[in-house]
């Protein structure tokens, strides 16, 4: 049960002289340089990815962050600093009444309209201005000296009526409507060296303050309650049964101060009502042992509870990468079967079809008188690269053409099927889904596809005439491929390219040939060909390596959309565990 | 005090032809919601469906329960007094009032008339906890028969139970209540959790400010007011804001009268439809591209190029071409000079080739059920799919994703979709382009009837030459053995038998020049021909397979958004 209106600090009894030892200066500064290391990792942390626990992720880190620079690096620093006691509660507690009434001057207007405060006023004694003054604690809030309602301000109070060595910290709604204020509140209440929690007898029940509470009681922050508009038939029950939550909810060390119901005098509480809090409060600042107490106890528990919320910042990291990773697979799975789809069009003689397969027959012809003549095949051979020689080059750009544009079609058409597939998968996916929300042309082939796989294609041509004029000046064995021309010997090796993999079929040479024998026979003449079909591979090998490159760029589209440079939760996790060495 | 800040909306006063023509208008709203319910399978996202047929289900089922009543409820946070003024509007202390929180565990009905009336009502809102309010309390008055009241659980309460029924009863009734004190008006739990969301329902929304009298002076009046501001800023201008004390009876009369304006309309129930509907249709709204119709039809030029696309996979050029040098071929056979006519017969036709290479082979069922799609990842295939997807872009443009999603999957794109689902879409289209080649060159004209001419032409020159050459040969013949030589006949200076050579030649030569401007001519035309035909082949399949699947999936969707559209604008 918690102690009711006495002064006493819990089991620990912070008031006696505590037995604990000064802490080691060295140690100190090591513990120090640990926090602040770990803060500096801490900024490193890139939450990017819209998953489904990023926004509660993002404001655990940022509320880590702030804590560090609002309360625990200030306060490692400096322990002897004055207490800082943060009142805050729901709307409409009474918190700014509260303020006004312990030092018995109106510092702060409330009112019964809500939210009320809107920046926060800090109210110290003139003797502290030394601690307030600069940007120590809270170092976001910009310092003002008159009441404002800009909620990146705190005003600044200086009361000769407060005891030296205490400043209280007037803080928003915890509750309020508008969310600035409710994120001001935790953060104000996470700089605190002691909590002064303001609900009321109409309220003390409700859910956002205890889940406040729940998270000052996980982090061991010193608490003290205070129950508001006590109405005075509904003292005992109220009061016992807000205990009784206390208890329940770990908070049964706290203190609690219960305010009657009372008409205000000039906006402040009775004196009398208000004695037992303030006597506590002035006996807190006085008595360096028992404030040193006090602040130790909100301090060690704000460093005991620093591994567990790193950790969690970790689990978030974590959670973001494994998701990023989980897309980037998908999408690399994706682009990878698209890359071997087009490969396998390529190596099927599925492109010897069609218009190609025309072209072919048109350049070769098909003269049975020839085989009725004359089955040899060095001289059907001879002939045939006669007539390749001979051919009009038009007829020889109609193949390449043709060709060209069926790899392109193909590699097209895989392109935007991969990125189709990908958007589906990824819209599967929550994170995903939202990554997509505002990306309306993910879903097809980038604008600058089409004009690459044409690059691509002519590249690939050039690139094989290269490479068939290369080998003939260095090797004999192309000799009779090259009795076709250079141009001839290309489109030689481009049909090898797309007629098999290892060795000719039989269904791809009817395929390639029709009907026609001696085209048959050509081409088992010309793919037999040791040098042909060295030349294809390699021709094969830059088509490929070309076509995974076109690929590559467009699957760079959807990876640009997981790319982070955040910081690695081991290290942050490393960071954690100096902390914990150090201390 | 009381104050009303906000009247009422004061649509469809009272007379019962003006709530039938509500109840008409909610009736085929929920008949379009339904319409769109249907109509947006396999096109907007699951919950959204879930959502329109909750909504109706709802609307259906609390229309045919007990019409007549209203079903009002006091929601509210921890404290606010709801229970005490669940008291006040009954004039008996039904609700114990405590001081610890939370208090209303579980809801609890009171019912202003017959309670085995109201109860199948009562079951289907599942509150156990049922009060009749006799003639005899205070505040049984005739004038609130047909009210049932509802006292709801804490809506902030530290109890997850107590929120989730709260959250499950808000969903049923029709008149909402939120009573708030001066201390907690401003929490968020109320305004982010609860108003926000339900901003369309403002017309059945009422917020109280309860213990108005515990402020002092002119503070009740400022704090309603900054009351009604919040409410403004969540969205519900026409929300009633009222100060009461459930203490005093201060504001009861008006809060009384509120809910009697509203019994005696009888338009909460069809308000609160509305409302949900209103809630539904905005969420559909978004669904909708703003201004602009989504196009229904597939414009000329459109399917022309899908047709031209169509007709380059199916191979088109090639085979004109292939048709154009078989009518040489054949013309050259029929019609040349018959003394070199049979070196063409050792050159094959080249459409025969056409004719039996696998590419435009029959397709036998075999092929066509099993094993791999034709032709899939081939060059063909490729073209059709990449003119299939520009085809679904250009139509959906300024369309919302849904709408692309559904044409893709519509139209076989999607390799992912059953075939059900239009995953057989593009190989079909393969298949008829296939038939489409296999066909066309069959039906093409043989023979014209000049070559039978021309031919007839080329033989009779033939004949002549061989006259004239068989008479020279006759003088040779009898000049070698010193025979009599035959008589001379002469034509001018020259022998009639060299005449008959050297005309048998010249002229079959000109009739072969003859010939092969009208071959040529002949060929282009029945290569045009053959892609005429070809195209029209194709045309039918694009027609078939693409375009008319393509128009059934743009109306259907312009009537959604039709549908949509309507059921937004209310």
């Amino acid at each position: 049960m918690p102690k009711k209106l006495t002064s006493g600090w819990g089991r620990q009894a912070p008031l006696e002289p505590e037995p604990q030892p000064e802490p080691d200066a060295g140690d100190w500064w090591l513990l120090t340089d640990a926090v602040v290391h770990l803060r500096q990792v801490l900024a490193q942390v890139e939450l990017p990815l819209p998953t489904p626990q990023a926004a509660a992720a993002r404001q655990h880190t940022a509320g880590l962050v702030a804590q560090l620079d609002d309360y625990v690096i200030p306060r490692l620093k400096a322990l002897d600093a004055p207490l800082l006691a943060v009142i805050g509660g729901s709307t409409g507690a009474g918190k700014s009444t509260l303020v006004n009434s312990l030092v018995a001057r109106t510092v702060t207007a409330p009112g019964v309209l809500r939210p009320t405060t809107h920046s926060p006023v800090l109210v110290f004694a003139p003797e502290d201005v030394g601690w307030f003054g600069d940007q120590r604690i809270l170092p976001g809030l910009a310092r003002t000296n008159a009441a404002s309602s800009d909620p990146g301000s705190v005003q600044l109070v200086p009361e000769r009526n407060l005891a030296t060595g205490l400043a209280l910290l007037d803080t928003p709604d915890v509750d309020s409507v508008v969310a600035i204020n409710r994120e001001l509140a935790a953060q104000l209440l996470a700089a605190a060296d002691l909590w002064i929690f303001v609900t009321t007898a109409a309220r003390y029940a409700d859910a956002v303050p205890w889940q406040v509470l729940a998270q000052a009681s996980a982090r061991q922050a010193s608490v003290a309650l205070v129950l508001d508009r006590v109405a005075q038939e509904a003292a005992q029950e109220v009061s016992a049964h807000l205990s009784s939550m206390m208890t329940a909810n770990g908070l049964e060390h706290a203190q609690l101060f219960v305010i009657p119901e009372s008409p205000l005098e000039e906006g402040r509480l009775p004196e009398q009502a208000i004695a037992p809090l303030r006597h506590w409060l002035w006996g807190l600042a006085g008595d360096s042992t028992s404030r040193n107490a006090v602040v130790r106890h909100t301090l060690d528990g704000a460093l005991d509870s620093l591994r567990p919320r790193v950790e969690q910042t970790a689990t978030y990291l974590q959670e973001q990468q494994r998701s990023a990773e989980h897309l980037r697979q998908q999408c690399q799975l994706t682009y990878a079967q698209a890359l071997q789809q087009v490969d396998a069009s390529v190596r099927g003689g599925s492109l010897l079809r069609g218009e190609v397969l025309a072209r072919w027959q048109e350049l070769v012809g098909a003269p049975q008188l020839m085989h009725r003549l004359q089955d040899r095949l060095s001289w059907v051979r001879d002939r045939i690269g006669e007539r390749f020689k001979r051919t009009p080059s038009d007829q020889h750009g109609a193949l390449g053409t043709a060709l060209g544009s069926g790899i392109s079609l193909i590699i097209t058409n895989a392109a935007d099927q991969a990125a189709h597939e990908v958007v589906r998968l990824w819209k599967a996916d929550p994170t995903g889904a939202t990554l997509l929300a505002d990306q309306h042309d993910l879903g097809r082939r980038s604008c600058e596809a089409e004009a690459a796989t044409a690059q691509l294609v002519n590249d690939w041509q050039a690139a094989v005439l290269a490479l068939v004029r290369r080998e003939a000046a260095a090797k004999r064995s192309t000799a009779r491929l090259l009795s076709y021309g250079i141009n001839g010997a290309g489109l030689v090796v481009m049909i090898a390219v797309f007629a098999s993999t290892a060795g000719l079929t039989g269904a791809e040479v009817a395929v390639a040939g029709g009907t026609s024998v001696v085209g048959q026979k050509l081409l088992e003449a010309l793919l037999g060909d040791q040098a042909v079909r060295d030349l294809a591979a390699k021709a094969r090998q830059d088509l490929h390596g070309r076509i995974e490159v076109l690929l590559a760029r467009e699957q760079q589209r959807f990876d640009a959309l997981l790319n982070t440079d955040s910081v690695q939760s081991s290290t942050l996790r490393d960071a954690s565990a100096a902390v914990e060495r150090a201390r | 005090m009381s104050a009303l800040l906000t009247p009422a909306p004061s649509q469809g006063h009272g007379s019962g032809e003006a709530n039938a023509i509500a109840q008409d208008g909610l009736s085929h709203r929920l008949v379009v919601l339904r319409e769109i319910a249907g109509l947006g399978q396999e096109r907007l996202d699951e919950p959204l469906l879930d959502q329109i047929s909750m909504v109706v289900d709802r609307a259906g089922q609390r229309m045919c329960l007990a019409a007549g009543h209203t079903v009002v409820a006091l929601a509210g946070s921890t404290g606010s007094g709801k229970s005490s003024l669940f008291n006040a509007l009954i004039g008996q202390p039904v609700a114990a009032v405590g001081v610890r929180r939370p208090t209303t565990a579980t809801a609890s009905a009171a019912v202003w008339g017959q309670l085995d009336v109201a109860s199948p009502l009562l079951d289907w809102l599942a509150v156990p906890t049922r009060y009749q309010v006799q003639q005899g309390d205070q505040g049984g008055r005739e004038e609130l028969a047909g009210l049932v009241l509802l006292d709801l659980p804490d809506h902030d309460s530290q109890a997850l139970a107590h929120r989730l029924e709260v959250d499950r009863l808000v969903g049923l009734v029709d008149l909402l209540i939120w009573v708030v004190d001066p201390q907690k008006y401003a929490d968020n739990a109320l305004h982010s959790t609860y108003l926000r969301p339900l901003a369309t329902h403002d017309a059945v929304t009422v917020v109280v400010l309860n213990h108005i009298d515990t402020l002092p002076g002119d503070q009740a009046r400022e704090c309603l007011t900054d009351l009604s501001r919040l409410v403004h800023a969540d969205g519900l201008p026409a929300a009633t804001v009222l100060g009461v004390s459930a203490r005093t009876g201060a504001g009861l009369a008006a809060l009384r009268a509120h809910v009697h304006d509203a019994l005696v309309r009888g338009q909460a129930m069809a308000e609160r439809i509305s409302a949900d509907i209103d809630q539904v249709a905005a969420t559909l709204a978004d669904q909708v591209p703003p201004g602009g119709f989504a196009p229904t039809r597939v414009s000329r030029s459109q399917g022309e190029v899908l047709v031209g696309q169509l007709c380059l996979a199916a191979g088109a050029p090639a085979l004109s071409a292939a048709v154009e040098q078989s009518y040489r071929h054949q013309a050259r056979l029929r019609t040349g000079w018959p003394v070199l006519r049979w070196l063409r017969h050792l050159r094959p036709d080249p459409l025969r080739r056409w004719l039996t290479s696998p590419a435009s082979q029959e397709p036998s069922p075999a092929n066509t059920s099993e094993g791999p799609a034709p032709l899939a990842g081939s060059a063909a295939r490729s073209r059709v799919e990449l003119a299939v997807r520009q085809l679904v872009d250009g139509h959906t443009q300024k369309a919302p994703a849904w709408q692309r999603q559904a044409l893709v999957r519509r139209l076989g794109l999607d390799p992912s979709a059953p075939a059900s689902a239009g995953g057989a879409t593009i190989p079909e289209v393969m298949v008829a382009l296939q038939h489409a080649v296999g066909n066309t060159p069959r039906t093409l004209p043989r023979h014209p009837r000049w070559w039978t001419l021309l031919n007839a032409a080329q033989w009779l020159l033939f004949a002549v030459l061989l006259v004239g050459l068989g008479w020279l040969s006759a003088d040779f013949v009898l000049a070698w053995f010193h025979l009599p030589a035959l008589p001379s006949v002469k034509r001018g200076p020259v022998p009639l038998p060299t005449l008959l050579v050297v005309v048998g030649v010249l002229a079959a030569w000109l009739l072969a020049l003859l010939g092969r401007v009208l071959t040529r001519w002949g060929a282009r035309r029945a290569a045009r021909r053959t892609a005429r035909q070809l195209r029209a082949q194709v045309s039918t399949a694009a027609e078939t397979h693409l375009l008319a699947p393509l128009r059934t999936d743009l109306q259907t969707s312009a009537r959604l958004i039709r549908r949509i559209r309507e059921v937004a604008r209310g």
